[in-house]
């Protein structure tokens, strides 16, 4: 593998990471350490309450390093860039660049904190960008971990690249549909559990073949999926697979 | 056959790699106004033109259209935005009533074409809303997918603009609802450029004029303070990507002689940036979508079959009365990028109650469709080399014969007087 690509993903001697910048408040709202394509997906779901430019940071002395306690206070010193990725002004669906003709300044606290209705609702937008990224990271990677389970999806995505077919929604974009939606994290849990209920009741009490193994295996995926978003199962998804029949 | 005694409606001197050297070729035999001309077109494509009766010498013959003459500055003029925007709504519904005429707004997902159909919902009747239809395409849906969903999509009629054209709207016996005028209303680009990339503007400048520039900053919407206080700061600004101070000084000289030949008053640095928007950016804005990507159109059609939401008399009237009193721009946060046009965010989240767009919402290039356009869709003319519309909406490419003449002679001619 090309050497280049050691400048775009952490791995060994390399602390590369990334993080979200919103051009609308001209601050960064959060940081991710583990997997770009996860949080590019967290900047398009956002992107129906805000756009915003997913960044790639090299982490050396040359920039101060931001994390997601800190960033708020952060913002570059110019936006020019933004004529070096192909336009004046940024589209609201987010874009990808690595950060090397501007530098990353501390700067004086928001105006937009004097207002007690907008500080708010930044707090509010930069919490919920939080979960959405959680969410991403945790339905990508269990989508792939747990891919057997879901036979329709696994062959829809694949006649699409053998005979270059439409893609049915996957779990994943199930899961960006309801956050892109969802006016708040209260309303997006809620709906994240009816999704996961509604894939319970299509795959293990309409299914009949092998239930006891679908459940299992579903028991794991939903277990995994609410572990890396660090919330219990909520207890009608676990009463709806105590109760699956058998 | 295009004829060269006609005057010009719109022209735009823009420098690309299709045009450069014929731009650079009469550069070579100008003298200093048509030298201004080009190398001010090297720092931003220049279109400008005066549409008051305020000084701004061009190198051609400029006529401005009636549609586009500014009204009279009534310094008492008091209806509301909200206001004035109920009404352009009701028009339409008379309209409606009246003619039984079919409507397709032009919608961006922005702001401005987001307020037109959030008036339209608000104060026309279920029939009436019949006769409406929407020219969008995904990229709208991207821009503001809440609404989408929930006001547009399954219950208006959508032409997808990434296949069609305006002006196949108009032939489809749609009067189109344009929301062109609407940046110039508020102010927008380059003020939010300004404030987006301030450090980055006052980076050359002395430890005086920084220090200045620094103290007033946050009065730049205050009109006690004269936007001749930030002169360095403007021309820095309009110094482009190579730093060329002196074209940006004889920039600033000739709008600031064209402030003060207006009776239009222009203070606070807001002002100074709205004003290059409201006179001299007017134009060029009202004309963009027929300039560059409807080419079998005429101006009879647009009079008949554009219905220009902005670009009347009240909102003009409105926007020359009500700079720096937080209707604009919101006051307490004024140097950012998303409290700007305040009085349209309002309005429209008194309607849909979306927080996130009011409070986050940013302006964006709304021109997209127009680079997914193939050549057959441009009749054989290139957007990258037109140059100006006449009157009878002849266009003129730098390739049509004749074109070239014509730009050379007026450009050695044009001598600067400010």
């Amino acid at each position: 593998m090309s050497k280049i690509l050691n400048r775009y993903y952490p791995c060994y001697n390399n602390n590369t990471y990334y993080a979200l910048y919103s051009p609308s408040i001209q601050r960064f709202l959060l940081v991710d350490h583990y997997n770009i394509f996860a949080f590019f997906k967290t900047a398009q779901v956002l992107s129906s309450k805000i756009n915003t430019l997913v960044v790639i940071l090299p982490a050396n002395e040359k920039h101060p390093i931001i994390n997601n306690d800190n960033c708020l206070q952060f913002t570059f010193f110019h936006t020019k860039f933004q004529d070096e990725c192909g336009g004046n002004n940024l589209k609201q669906s987010p874009t990808a660049i690595f950060l090397n003709s501007t530098k990353i300044i501390k700067t004086i606290p928001m105006a937009d904190f004097d207002i007690e209705e907008r500080k708010e609702k930044i707090l509010e937008l930069q919490q919920y960008a939080k979960y959405v990224n959680s969410c991403m990271h945790a339905i990508m990677l269990t989508s792939i971990i747990y891919q057997q389970i879901y036979q329709e999806i696994e062959q829809s995505e694949y006649e699409s690249f053998y005979f270059n077919t439409q893609c049915d929604p996957t779990l994943v974009t199930n899961i960006m549909n309801i956050l892109s939606f969802a006016n708040n994290i209260i309303e997006a849990k809620e709906q994240i559990k009816n999704f996961w209920l509604k894939l319970l009741n299509e795959n293990i009490v309409k299914k009949i073949y092998y239930p006891e193994k679908l459940r299992w295996q579903f028991l794991n995926h939903c277990k995994n999926f609410y572990e890396i978003l660090e919330t219990e199962i909520p207890t009608e998804i676990q009463h709806a697979l105590d109760n699956a029949k058998l | 056959m295009l004829n060269f005694n006609e005057p010009l409606c719109h022209f735009n001197i823009a420098l690309n790699a299709t045009t450069k050297n014929f731009w650079n070729d009469i550069y070579k035999e100008c003298g200093d106004g048509g030298r201004y001309m080009i190398d001010f077109a090297r720092i931003e494509p220049n279109g400008w033109i005066s549409r008051n009766q305020a000084d701004w010498t061009l190198p051609w013959n400029m006529k401005i259209l009636d549609r586009f003459k500014m009204p009279t500055y009534q310094p008492l003029f008091k209806k509301t935005w909200e206001q004035i925007t109920d009404e352009r709504a009701l028009e339409v519904g008379k309209i409606i009533q009246k003619t039984n005429k079919k409507f397709c707004i032009l919608y961006s997902g922005g702001l401005d074409s987001t307020l037109i159909t959030v008036a339209l919902l608000k104060n026309l009747s279920k029939e009436e809303l019949k006769n409406i239809t929407f020219y969008s395409s995904t990229a709208s849906v991207i821009e503001h997918p809440i609404f989408y969903k929930k006001y547009i999509h399954e219950k208006f009629n959508i032409i997808n603009s990434d296949n069609y054209l305006v002006e196949d709207v108009i032939n489809m016996g749609h009067t189109v609802i344009s929301s062109a005028a609407g940046d110039c209303l508020c102010g927008s680009k380059n003020w939010l450029e300004l404030q987006t990339n301030f450090y980055f503007y006052t980076r050359n400048l002395s430890t005086n004029s920084k220090k200045n520039i620094f103290n007033h900053w946050q009065k730049a919407t205050d009109p006690s303070i004269h936007y001749s206080t930030f002169k360095d700061l403007i021309i820095s600004f309009y110094s482009g990507p190579d730093n060329k101070k002196e074209i940006a000084e004889q920039y600033y000289s000739k709008i600031v002689k064209n402030i003060e030949t207006s009776d239009v008053p222009i203070k606070s640095l807001y002002d100074f940036y709205w004003w290059n928007l409201f006179n001299i950016k007017y134009i060029h804005l009202c004309a963009k979508w027929y300039s560059v990507d409807n080419f079998k159109t005429n101006f009879d059609y647009i009079d008949k079959m554009m219905f220009d939401w902005y670009n009347t008399e009240e909102y003009q009237k409105w926007s020359m009365v009500n700079n720096n009193n937080g209707e604009k721009i919101n006051l307490k946060v004024n140097l950012t990028n998303s409290t700007i046009k305040w009085c349209v965010r309002k309005y429209i989240r008194d309607f849909d109650k979306n927080d996130w767009y009011f409070h986050f919402k940013q302006k964006q290039p709304s021109n997209q469709m127009q680079q997914l356009r193939n050549v057959d869709h441009s009749n054989g003319k290139s957007p990258m080399t037109y140059f100006a519309v006449n009157q009878d909406l002849n266009f003129f490419h730098i390739t049509d014969v004749g074109v070239k003449e014509y730009v050379h002679e007026n450009l050695i001619k044009f001598k600067k007087d400010w």
